[in-house]
């Protein structure tokens, strides 16, 4: 294991959460611990339950742990306000048709994220945004609401919003489930460009193949406990998968 | 929107206004023989249709035969108030000699709207109401009858026959306004008399059942006012009373006739006619007619209903009864 | 010229209610709220605003208060909603029913008659009276142009920043959250501006019609939603952002239905045979737009 280090982007220590369900008490995580210093690229697996999109809650202020905390730049995610939270950390839901606002255009979507939008002009952020939109194809589209984009181009956009954000901490659940390869490679390409402009993600993916090949270091979890880490160079498909099962 | 689409929208509103005020300024010719009367009532019960009844046949017997030199332009509301001012607005753009207007909103509607003379019918409170200023004193333009219910009298007739009841429950809905003015009348005359009154408030026609099973544990008698909603269900308050064999005091002969025990009314039928002579006097071009207000003096009584009800009927009561129903009308 | 005057019946109605369909409309498409509370902040308007002239308050003043009520309406719906997890229709019908005694409250009676009131209706029903002949161009240009503004400076509001923040509270909650919206404060806020302009409506109704009624309310609902329906069917989505949309479709749609009305009134047909016409016929449009493409809303073309 990593030892924590407070000079990390996001330190969890000994994180536990549980839920009811069906009369059940669930742990669905169960004494986590983990450090990520800034800029790192990490890859979160693990099955279902296995407690990898709870860490993601709760990282996002969405969920109470029961004890432990998780902090971002030192300050515990249940202890900050929606704004401090905004500011803070993004998340990207696995489901495309979460992370925009269907009823708003393409532009308008961008433009409500971007926090520097109220100190710029129209055409400005116009220019800016077609400039961004170029790479994926989606200049054309800008004015149209975002109802009418696929499953995909609505995940890159949200990709896109997550460039315009202020947070340096980006959750990503799955993003690339839903999608087709050829979407899925693009939106890859969109991860990488935001590890280069410096943000610190944390991807969950339940593919094992993803796992092995992608980010600075890999976290599989099992039953609401992480049972592997490793970064790049010690890791390979096989170790992984004997964590798995 | 850019100001620039703000600005065209605008000239081509002016231009459209413009059109249609070049089309609007034709009148529409009418052959001077004909007389056009127009009639709008909020709403359809027996003594509101007694009122349009008469006040044809009153007229008629004036010498003005529908068909040949008169012509009636009716309106209903069904109860919408709403379309109150549609209605009045479509009224007023029918070049009509008079329009009647029934009820107390339509009255309103059709005062503020309209661009000849106006005749109020059944409105029990005109003053209130704003288009008069006062009874005695004639308005230029509006004038009409007013079915100011005489609850004095109404009480009286109670209290003959039914001498040892104390207390008096009273069904109204406080959104009509007529009858909050009947509810004020009745609490002003009551004492005199030796009745306490218990409100039972009602909000629309379905209310009146459980209402009136709630009153009849508490009084001696019922009594529906002076209100289109409570008449509207006569009936529920009827099977109550029956229930329970207590009286049913109502303010109208057709609510009579539906059952209700005994009533000192206006005749609707001749507030009609009433409302028929005033329309004549201002087809003649006469202004300023002051208020008509039918005092009530008719006794109705219902035996059937009596029967139901275990009341006994007084002989002289019987002796001054305008009219005395044998059947409950369903 | 007789058989226009239901369309310039229809112009004016049409002109004075369309601010309770676009109250509707906004909260329906913008806000994602099916909005019941029209039914009684309309009146609510109405009551204040005669109540306020009846104490010689000077109109503009009446006017703002009847506004403001409006929207304490609108807001009180939106709390119930948000703080105590009502159902949104259930917040609505419970906020139509404190309106009613409310209003009952306020003018002391059920009705006050509004006929001494010399309101800008009457100012220019003269100018109509000697110019215009059957028709009321001058009611009409000014509705329109009160509309026209109106309706402009709500779309300036809509199309910027805060606009956008708005639409995104309504659009989708979850996500507004993630980029720091209050959608809660967002929703109160947005339903406090289309109330008030719900009881806008029942001023410029009271004003027109001589009275303000507790009874005034009654079927503001369907007749908003055949409205509301109506324009959003015949009004061509091309080239107009969403917020542009709804707006002119409400003010277009809610002309349509009272010029509908009127001939329908002028025909002889019964209101209440007009009320199921109406409930039929927003039935078939609604069951129109389901089966073309499963969404409501024509965003563009797939």
């Amino acid at each position: 294991m990593n030892s924590t280090k407070n000079g990390d982007h996001v330190v969890i220590e000994s994180l536990h959460l549980s839920y009811q369900r069906w009369g059940q008490r669930v742990n669905a995580l169960d004494g986590v611990s983990l450090s990520v210093p800034r800029g790192q690229w990490l890859i979160l697996v693990g099955h279902n339950g296995s407690g990898k999109t709870s860490l993601l809650r709760v990282l996002s202020g969405r969920a109470v742990p029961d004890c432990g905390h998780a902090k971002i730049n030192g300050k515990a995610a249940r202890e900050m306000n929606a704004g401090e939270l905004a500011e803070s950390v993004f998340l990207i839901h696995q489901d495309p048709l979460l992370g925009t606002a269907a009823d708003l255009t393409v532009l308008e979507n961008l433009a409500v994220a971007d926090s520097h939008a109220a100190s710029e002009s129209k055409r400005s952020l116009q220019g800016k945004y077609v400039e961004m939109l170029n790479p994926v194809g989606l200049a054309d589209r800008m004015k149209q609401p975002v109802q009418t984009l696929s499953g995909g181009e609505r995940q890159l956009l949200a990709l896109l919003i997550a460039r315009l954000r202020p947070a340096s901490l980006i959750l990503l659940d799955e993003p690339l489930a839903a999608l087709d390869p050829s979407k899925a490679e693009r939106c890859l390409a969109e991860i990488a460009d935001l590890r280069k402009a410096g943000k610190t993600i944390i991807q969950v993916t339940h593919d094992p193949e993803l796992a092995s090949t992608l980010g600075d270091r890999t976290v599989v979890m099992r039953a609401g406990k992480i049972v592997h880490d490793a970064n790049l160079q010690a890791r390979n498909v096989e170790a992984l998968r004997s964590h798995w099962f | 929107m850019k100001p620039k689409r703000i600005v065209v929208t605008l000239l081509i509103i002016a231009a459209i206004v413009a059109a249609v005020w070049l089309a609007g300024r034709t009148k529409t010719a009418k052959p001077v023989e004909t007389k056009t009367v127009a009639i709008a009532t909020l709403m359809s019960h027996p003594a509101l249709d007694a009122v349009q009844e008469n006040l044809k046949k009153e007229l008629a017997k004036e010498g003005y035969i529908e068909g040949q030199n008169i012509r009636y332009l009716v309106r209903n509301a069904s109860g919408q108030v709403q379309l109150a001012a549609n209605i009045a607005s479509e009224l007023a753009s029918q070049n009509a000699d008079a329009v009647v207007a029934i009820t107390t909103p339509m009255a309103q509607a059709v005062a503020k709207a309209a661009r000849c003379p106006v005749v109020f019918a059944a409105v029990t409170d005109p003053v209130g109401a704003g288009l008069v200023k006062s009874l005695d004193h004639g308005e230029e333009n509006i004038t009409g009858t007013s079915d100011a219910w005489p609850y004095e009298d109404q009480l009286k007739l109670i209290r003959q026959i039914s001498p040892n009841a104390k207390r008096l429950g009273v069904l109204y809905n406080p959104g009509e306004a007529a009858s909050q003015y009947g509810i004020k009348e009745i609490k002003k005359f009551a004492p005199a008399l030796g009745f306490e009154i218990i409100e039972g408030a009602v909000s629309s026609t379905t209310d009146v059942y459980p209402v009136a099973h709630n009153l009849a544990g508490r009084t001696d008698a019922l009594f529906l006012s002076s209100d289109n909603t409570v008449i509207a269900g006569v009936a529920s308050a009827i099977k109550v009373a029956v229930e329970r064999k207590m009286p049913l005091y109502v303010g109208d002969s057709g609510t009579v006739e539906k059952g209700g025990l005994a009533a000192v009314s206006v005749g609707y039928a001749e507030l009609g006619t009433k409302t028929g002579v005033i329309v004549g006097r201002v087809l003649k071009g006469e202004k300023n007619i002051p208020t008509v207000v039918a005092h009530g003096d008719e006794i109705y009584l219902n035996k059937k209903a009596a029967e139901l009800m275990g009341v006994t009927l007084p002989e002289e009561v019987l002796k001054r009864a305008t009219k005395v129903y044998e059947e409950i009308k369903e | 010229m007789n058989w226009l005057v239901p369309i310039d019946i229809g112009l004016t109605m049409g002109l004075i209610l369309a601010w309770a369909v676009i109250a509707l409309a906004l909260a329906f498409r913008l806000l994602h709220f099916p909005d019941l509370t029209i039914e009684g902040s309309l009146p609510l308007g109405a009551a204040v605003f005669a109540a306020l002239y009846k104490h010689d308050v000077p109109w503009p003043l009446a006017v703002f208060g009847a506004f403001a009520v409006g929207a304490l309406a609108g807001s009180l719906t939106a709390l119930l909603h948000v703080k105590f997890r009502m159902n949104k229709f259930l917040a609505g019908i419970l906020v139509v029913a404190i309106s009613y005694s409310l209003s009952l409250r306020l003018m002391g009676a059920s009705n006050i008659g509004l006929l001494q009131l010399h309101s800008i209706f009457d100012t220019l029903e003269q100018w109509d009276k000697n110019f215009s002949g059957d028709f009321h161009v001058a009611t009409i240009a000014f509705l329109a142009v009160l509309a026209t503004v109106g309706a402009a400076f709500l779309l300036r509001g809509l199309s910027s920043l805060y606009g956008m923040r708005l639409r995104v509270a309504g659009s989708n909650p979850e996500y507004a959250r993630s980029l720091g919206i209050n959608a809660l404060r967002k929703l109160v806020i947005g339903l406090a501006i289309t109330n008030g302009l719900a009881a806008l409506s029942g001023v410029l109704l009271a004003m027109k019609q001589g009275f303000a009624d507790v009874g005034m309310g009654q079927g503001v609902l369907i007749l908003a939603l055949a409205a509301m329906t109506i324009g959003e069917r015949l009004l061509p989505q091309r080239r107009l952002s969403m917020q542009a949309f709804v707006l002119v479709a409400a003010i277009l749609g809610s002309i349509l239905y009272q010029i509908l009305v009127s001939y329908a009134v002028r025909a002889g047909l019964a209101p209440t045979d007009l009320k199921l016409a109406t409930a039929v016929l927003v039935l078939f449009v609604i069951a129109l737009r389901f089966s073309r493409n499963g969404e409501l809303f024509e965003g563009g073309i797939k």
